[in-house]
């Protein structure tokens, strides 16, 4: 611990004497006292958010709209409805907040927040009032550089500059605390490994009188010690990290020695029943049997604690009471994520012969919820907003800012029938990435081809407004987010002709079977999801057909790569994502044994990436290869599909012919017409 | 046997105290000392590896697995050949642990495959109730086509806590394939998986909760939800 640290804990102890005397003295004149009578009792009331991940505004910015169900702006009502409620309360923050939302990565690499000035997040903190926090395991993802700077803190580590020449930047007003990450340089911790924070409490007397009693909290924090692998990169050779049982045990006395009454451990990480070892991700089960320990604030696995419905096999553990809410026998709570919950742990202080003691007795612990029973949202805080409007308005400018732009309208509304115009460049992407890993790292590999799938992820379901549409001139970080839906990342899956043949007929499920000699009207599309309908590509190499007529299994007709039949035994490789290489949607031979390549790249940011590198779009690259198409049939009836209305004409930009709007309202109430297809011309 | 195994682990302690940085002295006993050891050697501390690769050598079957996890993580060819030795030595010994971790081992890229041997070393870890061996089977029977022994392998290791597992057996059970169609326990283990931070698992919710499959009522800011949850699974998995 520092001296500055100390004095500033005391001089907040000051400031809270002055406050709470000052309160007391307006409610009635009770006095103020250093040496409670034995038998004095404090209530006391302690609140946990953790894993924040620079949610403050309710706020989707891939969406680029309101969301609700996130940020500290309403888990903020909930602490004012809590401190109004109780006299006697302390808050705690349990790590994970600077990194995890599109307004984190712009203000530490976009437009990186200045030295003077104070991250969105702590700005909002510090205006809520925080005690203490720790630091989770996201917080090295930046780099110590720019962790030192947000926090304040000059570290002495190899790859920075000695502390005396870094600058002394501005960090959150409250003390972050973090007992098990070591310098190399120096073997002290990079940050305090605790703090004592004298607070001034409301107590009761035994003959039933109010009194104001100072009672020392110590607050030690800790950090998964994998973050030495997950940030290698950032932290290897700079910094270790030491067990947190053993760093419990080392700093737990001594925190006692000065004076602690009582402790709070602000550990980033949950129980785990595995045996103990220092570099475990999960051990606050151990941390909880150090002697000393009378809170455990946890985070990290962004669960809720207390649950007694958990089925979080963590929770279901020995020593673990999920309905009680305690770890290891010590009242323990976990606030879930992005501001969603607040911990609150309450207990009762006695004071006898030894000090302040917790009663053990009347301790119960809670998790309460921005969300109502009927699904609305607790009001947001409205002092939050002001506070953070550059840093939010920025990030929004920041994803509509152009990556490269296109000469073609990218659109899922006909993917169903073949247009590939919002597939192909998601194909092209992942095939050229695949391509390069292969060539530099896999050298067995390097003579074969390398194919790509996707799937149009939004093709309707919710209705007309549900499809992708990138229909300006401009591509932005925002468009690669509708043009790639979920967080999924790149593999690379070796298999045959075989298995592709037997993949594409498994995709072409999408459609219902299809009776040519029916003169009723039928849906062309079935109940089979759209995000399952990966569509192949190979540049230009790939063609196939459809064939609606026949039946499950026996639809894929023509299947050719460069102009010839494929090789049923052949080999190739295919670019996909992890959902799917690991047997999602259930595609037959796709269950996780056939991956090649597990990359750690979003398909989305290689995305991102690719049109960066591409600059321009254009149709005659990007946009018409239609790898596939129906097999051309004659019907007696009409082929009817939904789609948003009034974009028969794109259907023919696109090079779909055949098709025609017959009805601008198809009666589900979602948006959506009826459209037909002659599949005569395809 | 476990007083004896405390006084072998307190004479391996002693025999690599000074070149270690641990008090094995005071472990509190023969586990907590091959943690510790292990810990060291870990480090590369070759004094602690020497101890752990004499135990193994000497038949001993925890200081065999510690040894083992040690070198797993090792890619030259010596450490490879090494790791093959011990779990040989450990499958042989009737180690269900060891024979999975052998076929798992010898299925890998560059080594030539003795198919009918590792299907011998899978059938001995699933006996063993070891949910990977389990799950490889399964695997083996979904690419043969034998869907009802793939879901009877896959449930199997589910049950024994397998996460990918987890993840195969939800996919048969909501399509109905090899099994009785049932989305309810479905759900139930995708989220199970998902709690296991078993990145799939939680994209399928993701997807379940957009689309309202599953039984679940759509419900786009669940889904975003799910969608970060898997970013973060995915990110812990391959960084």
């Amino acid at each position: 611990m520092t001296t500055t640290s100390l004095a500033t804990a005391r001089h907040r102890a000051l400031v809270a004497t002055l406050a709470a005397a000052a309160t007391l003295a307006a409610c009635g004149g009770d006095k103020t006292s250093n040496a409670p009578a034995a038998g004095t009792t404090v209530a006391l009331t302690m609140m946990e958010t953790t894993d924040l991940h620079q949610n403050i505004l309710g706020y989707d910015y891939y969406k680029l709209a309101a969301d609700n169900s996130v940020g500290i702006e309403r888990t903020s009502t909930l602490i004012k409805q809590v401190r109004a409620a109780n006299k006697n309360t302390m808050l705690f923050d349990a790590g994970d907040i600077i990194q995890g939302t599109v307004l984190g990565d712009y203000q530490a690499l976009v437009n990186k927040v200045p030295c003077t000035d104070k991250l969105a997040i702590f700005k909002a903190m510090d205006s809520i009032g925080y005690d203490a926090g720790t630091i989770g395991n996201h917080e090295f993802n930046y780099g110590l550089g720019y962790l030192g700077q947000v926090t304040g803190r000059q570290f002495n580590v190899k790859n920075l500059a000695a502390p005396s020449a870094q600058p002394k930047c501005t960090g959150p007003a409250y003390p972050q605390v973090l007992a098990n990450v070591v310098s190399t340089t120096d073997s002290k911790p990079i940050f305090d490994p605790y703090v004592i924070v004298t607070k001034n409490f409301s107590a009761t007397t035994p003959d039933g009188k109010t009194v104001v009693v100072p009672v020392k909290v110590g607050v030690i924090g800790f950090t998964p010690p994998l973050i030495m692998a997950w940030d290698k990169g950032n932290l290897d050779g700079n910094v270790t990290t030491t067990g947190l049982k053993e760093t419990a045990q080392q700093y737990i006395p001594e925190m006692k020695a000065k004076g602690a009454d009582i402790i709070v451990a602000v550990s980033h990480g949950g129980p785990d029943s595995a045996a103990y070892s220092a570099t475990m991700e999960n051990g606050n089960l151990y941390v909880a049997q150090v002697p000393g320990i009378d809170v455990l604030m946890m985070g990290h696995m962004h669960q809720v604690f207390p649950n007694a419905n958990s089925s979080v096999a963590a929770f279901g553990i020995a020593g673990v009471d999920k309905t009680k809410g305690t770890v290891s026998g010590v009242p323990a709570v976990m606030a879930n994520f992005w501001g969603k919950n607040l911990g609150v742990v309450n207990l009762t202080l006695k004071y006898g012969a030894n000090g302040w003691a917790v009663d053990t007795s009347a301790t119960t612990t809670a998790t309460l919820s921005t969300q109502n029973a009927d699904k609305t949202y607790v009001a947001a805080d409205a002092t939050i907003a002001p506070l953070v409007q550059a840093e939010h308005q920025g990030t929004i400018a920041y994803v509509k800012t152009p990556i490269g732009t296109t000469d073609y309208r990218l659109s899922t509304y006909f993917a169903d029938v073949g247009d590939t115009t919002a597939i192909q460049v998601v194909n092209q992407a992942q095939a050229a990435y695949v391509k390069a890993y292969v060539a530099a790292n896999l050298p067995q590999y390097q003579s074969l081809p390398v194919l790509s799938v996707s799937a149009p992820f939004k093709s309707g379901f919710a209705g007309g407004t549900d499809y992708t549409d990138v229909n300006s001139t401009d591509l932005a970080i925002y468009n690669a987010a509708d043009l790639y839906l979920y967080a999924n990342t790149i593999q690379a899956v070796l298999v045959t002709g075989a298995d592709i043949k037997a993949w594409l007929e498994t995709a072409a499920g999408r459609f219902n079977k299809i009776d040519p000699t029916s003169t009723s009207a039928q849906w062309l599309v079935s109940s089979f999801p759209g995000y399952n309908f990966d569509v192949l590509d190979g540049d230009g190499s790939v063609k196939y057909e459809i064939d609606v007529t026949q039946p499950l299994g026996s639809r894929i007709r023509n299947l050719t790569v460069n102009g010839t039949a494929i090789d049923a035994a052949a080999q190739f490789i295919v670019a996909t994502n992890n959902y799917r290489a690991s047997g999602g949607g259930g595609f037959p031979g796709l269950n996780g044994s056939k991956t090649i390549y597990a990359s750690p790249d979003a398909n989305r940011d290689v995305l991102i990436a690719y049109i960066k590198k591409a600059a321009t779009l254009a149709r005659t690259v990007n946009g018409n290869d239609r790898s596939w198409h129906f097999t051309r049939v004659t019907t007696a009836g009409p082929i009817q599909f939904t789609s948003a209305p009034g974009n028969a004409a794109l259907a023919a930009t696109d090079g779909i012919l055949g098709v025609t709007q017959v009805q601008a309202d198809d009666g589900s109430g979602k948006g959506l017409a009826v459209y037909q297809i002659d599949l005569s011309v395809q | 046997m476990k007083r004896a195994l405390a006084g072998l682990a307190l004479a391996a302690a002693l025999a690599v105290a000074a070149a270690t940085t641990r008090p094995f002295w005071e472990a509190p006993d023969a586990g907590q000392a091959q943690a510790w050891l292990h810990d060291a050697a870990d480090r590369r501390d070759a004094g602690a590896e020497a101890a752990l690769a004499r135990w193994s050598a000497r038949g001993n079957a925890s200081a065999r697995r510690a040894y083992a996890a040690l070198l797993v993580h090792r890619a030259d060819a010596t450490s490879r050949q090494a790791l093959q030795l011990v779990l040989a030595d450990g499958a042989a010994a009737g180690d269900a642990e060891a024979a999975t971790q052998l076929a798992e081992l010898l299925s890998g890229a560059g080594i030539a495959h003795d198919d009918a041997r590792i299907v011998r070393l899978l059938a001995q870890g699933s006996a063993g109730h070891v949910p990977a061996a389990s799950r490889l089977l399964g695997l083996r029977a979904l690419d043969a086509h034998d869907l009802p022994r793939a879901a009877t392998l896959l449930a199997q290791a589910a049950d024994g806590g397998d996460a990918p597992a987890m993840f195969l057996y939800a996919n048969l059970l909501r399509a109905g394939q090899g099994v009785p169609r049932d989305e309810a326990r479905a759900l139930a283990l995708y989220e199970r998986a998902g709690d296991a931070d078993y990145a799939p698992a939680i994209q399928a919710l993701a997807i379940a909760w957009r689309y309202g499959e599953l039984g679940l009522q759509a419900d786009a800011s669940q889904s975003r939800l799910m969608d970060h949850e898997a970013a973060e699974a995915l990110a812990h998995a391959t960084r």
